[in-house]
């Protein structure tokens, strides 16, 4: 019984105590109701919705308690603030924004408003240019073309970090950027150029810069690089894209067309071009698959060796395009298609076939005391070049194993022609053709902990050359005849294995 | 999977040529654009969309929608006085490739006169009826004095808590943008909210542009809607989810695996803003 009665008066206690401090807390935080009326010009009721904002002590001050007005122009606040004064900021887009001070007392205020009709300014936000992830950095292709741009790597050219050469050959913070891919996949190895100046960066989304990017996936995370790759983001996971342009003007009549038609999806990427000029764009560097990155020659089976010649002419400092008199017809097919466990096929066909005027004077004038000795010496070559590239390479990177093997073709059916003209006329010809045929293969596999790597380089080489001279310029050979000819066959056959 | 995109695609697009019947309640003089981020799944990442939602602010109304939508109405206010069958010849090529996502098949539509009023009008996956929700939200706003920020470059923006519909949220809103508006249902901040998020960031929406506009008329449908509440229009969606998969039975599908993801996708959209 008396345990109970005193489990009450403990209760009572609690309960006093509470109410105390609830009130002490209600006295502490004390409300202000602030009942107001808008009004206008001619005294009527403004009938709007405007933001009544209550801020302590000074217009910068907290924001103790806001409202809108009603349709008459009525508001209340509930001001919770233990300052002196309180300053009412009414807003609206269709009145000033009038401030009004009062004492931090309940009361009801009335507030003049003058009708006024304000503007917002207009942002427009534009995603950001540059991101910045772990080891890749996504530039956004939108925020760095201008309007003269058309493919790609015109707007790669102008990202911060890139140079593209002449040739098309990328560069990220100075150093050759080690693979082009397209969705993930590497369709055209070095001759990436054809890619970049043909895909119009309408159907790109970002380029993505893979920094420290290791190829073989097996390797990752086992040994260190520093090569960048460039990944390129469509907008479409399946996108028929590509150029189409053709051109013609003036006499002598020039032309330039080019027809690069591009399908790209997840599993199968295919890129075909025809492309016909003779108005100096070189086509060659969409061609060839040479090229040198990270202190190796890649493609060098495919490089042809000149024995023979005509006598070079000296290039001026100008751009190419400015004086390069070339026919040139280029026609490459590139074919990508991933199988099973993460192996891909590749085909690639290059066929080009360029013929190049140049022409060169030169005259000396030796002035003599009493005399002038002039010699003047022209000289005009045509180049003509026929090659054709096959190449059929068989990819797996898988975390299991790495394998690549590659069949190249290449075939040159080139001639040079030179008429040289000085104190008497002479004529050279050359015949360069130059046939290869290589195999490469390269395998890593982990056996044991350890990583076997197997290299295998089988090339095949060969080149019958010829050069022709016309008349006779060798006055030591009694032979009576009008021409000479020089010939050199060159077989080799290179077998090149490491393990 | 492709094939549930075009079935969703085709009833999404059939929503849009539905509805004609429009009245015109206000203009529009200010227009904002949210960059909505949100899951179809709860809780899963992977399904994580993106759209622009656009929302109309006129004088004594505000309207609510997906930019597709809204690019659809504003043909169907264009090509009004057409013959349907011209309308839909003339607007179905402008919209095809413009799908309203299921999950945004709707209007929200604030009367300024009346605070807190709110009229949802959307469609649940069966594309057909028209729900509408009439509402008085009434969301208590916590303003966070000691948070403040600045973003779109110049505007200052204060941090307010609130909780609706089962979901914590945080807004930052713009004092120096006088209008009491936001995205979805939410506004009764003194100033525009300019960005909205749950506090799990299951949604989220971020102002990303804001465009004068000339008087521009604000439409809203005077098509039959069925009067829900707002749990009713959940439960409603729920519904249509089993619905859908009663009708996938009638497709034929390459594969059983390719219809058991078909059906788990649709399982799995379950991530409204309202969670009862």
């Amino acid at each position: 019984m008396n345990n109970s009665k005193e489990k009450a008066r403990a209760m009572g206690k609690a309960i006093t105590c509470f109410l105390i401090l609830f009130f002490s807390s209600n006295l502490l935080f004390s409300q202000t109701l602030i009942r107001g009326t808008l009004y206008g010009d001619q005294d009527e009721e403004v009938n709007l919705r405007a933001t009544v904002i209550a801020h302590a002590n000074s217009k910068t001050g907290d924001i103790v308690s806001y409202g809108f007005s009603n349709s008459s122009g009525h508001f209340e606040l509930n001001a919770k603030c233990e300052c002196d004064s309180l300053v009412l900021v009414v807003k609206s887009l269709s009145i000033v924004e009038t401030t009004h001070t009062i004492a931090n007392k309940p009361q009801s205020v009335k507030i003049p408003v003058k009708y006024a009709q304000h503007s917002i300014d207009e942002v427009v936000v534009k995603a950001p240019s540059i991101i910045s992830r772990k080891d890749t950095t996504t530039y956004i292709v939108s925020s760095f073309m201008q309007q003269k741009d058309f493919s790609v790597g015109d707007v790669i050219a102008r990202m911060p970090g890139f140079d593209v050469d002449a040739e098309g050959k990328i560069s990220y913070q100075g150093q050759p950027i080690q693979k082009y891919y397209i969705e993930g996949l590497d369709l055209l190895e070095k001759r990436y150029a054809l890619a970049n100046s043909n895909i119009p960066h309408s159907s790109v989304a970002s380029v993505e810069v893979l920094h420290n990017h290791q190829l073989v996936r097996l390797l990752e995370g086992l040994t260190e690089t520093n090569q960048t790759s460039v990944n390129i983001k469509l907008k479409r996971n399946t996108s028929l894209t590509g150029r189409l342009e053709a051109g013609a003007g003036g006499y002598p009549a020039i032309w330039e067309a080019n027809a690069t038609p591009m399908v790209f999806n997840r599993n199968m990427q295919a890129v075909g071009s025809w492309q016909s000029n003779n108005s100096g764009s070189d086509l060659l560097p969409q061609h060839q698959s040479i090229s040198i990155s990270g202190g190796s020659i890649s493609g060098a089976t495919l490089l042809k060796q000149n024995y023979l010649g005509v006598p070079g002419l000296a290039s001026p400092n100008i751009s190419k395009n400015k004086y390069l008199n070339n026919q040139a017809n280029l026609l490459t097919f590139n074919f990508l298609t991933k199988g099973y466990g993460d192996s891909e096929v590749k085909l690639n066909g290059s066929y080009y076939n360029d013929w190049v005027d140049m022409h060169s004077s030169i005259t000396s004038s030796y002035f003599m005391l009493d005399t002038t000795i002039a010699l003047v010496e022209n000289q005009s070559s045509s180049y003509q070049f026929n090659s054709l590239t096959l190449e059929a390479t068989l990819t797996q990177n898988a975390s299991k194993r790495y394998l690549v093997n590659k069949i190249s073709y290449g075939g040159f059916w080139d001639s040079e022609r030179a008429f040289i003209n000085s104190h008497s006329n002479q004529s050279v010809r050359s015949e360069i053709p130059h046939q290869t045929i290589s195999n490469t293969f390269e395998l890593v596999k982990p056996i044991n902990g350890s990583l076997f790597f197997v290299e295998s380089v089988v090339d095949y080489n060969y080149s019958p050359q010829a050069l022709r001279f016309s008349p006779n310029a060798l006055m030591l050979t009694d032979v009576n005849s009008s021409e000479i000819e020089q010939e050199i066959t060159n077989t080799n056959f290179t077998a090149h294995n490491k393990l | 999977m492709r094939l549930l995109q075009l079935v969703i695609l085709l009833i999404t697009s059939t929503g849009i040529v539905g509805a004609q019947n429009v009245k015109e309640i206000d203009k529009v003089s200010h227009i904002f654009y949210y960059d909505y981020s949100y899951l179809h799944e709860r809780g899963n990442r992977a399904t994580e969309k993106n759209h622009q939602m656009v929302l109309e602010v006129g004088n004594s109304f505000s309207k609510f929608q997906s930019v597709n939508k809204a690019f659809a109405d504003s043909l169907f206010a264009l090509y009004a006085n057409e013959p349907p069958s011209v309308a839909v010849s003339k607007i179905m090529p402008q919209v095809s490739g413009l799908p309203v996502p299921i999950l945004l098949n709707y209007v929200v539509i604030k009367e300024y006169a009346s605070i807190n009023k709110t009229i949802f009008i959307g469609k649940t996956m069966e594309a057909s009826t028209l729900f509408k929700v009439e509402e008085s939200v009434e969301l208590s706003w916590e303003i966070d004095p000691t948070r403040d920020s600045t973003i779109l470059g110049n505007i200052n923006c204060l941090m307010a808590r609130t909780t609706y519909a089962g979901r914590d949220y945080i807004a930052w809103f713009a004092p120096e943008i006088p209008i009491n508006d936001g995205p979805y249902k939410f506004s009764g901040l003194p100033g525009l909210i300019v960005k909205l998020y749950d506090t799990q960031r299951e949604h989220m929406f971020s102002l990303n542009g804001m465009v004068k506009s000339y008087p521009k008329p604000m439409y809203v449908t005077t098509e039959k809607c069925i009067g829900v509440s707002s749990r009713g229009f959940t439960r409603a969606f729920e519904a249509s989810k089993s619905d859908f998969i009663d009708q996938l039975d009638n497709f034929t599908f390459s594969n059983e695996e390719m219809k058991i993801r078909a059906v788990g996708r649709v399982v799995n959209l379950n991530n409204l803003i309202e969670q009862f």
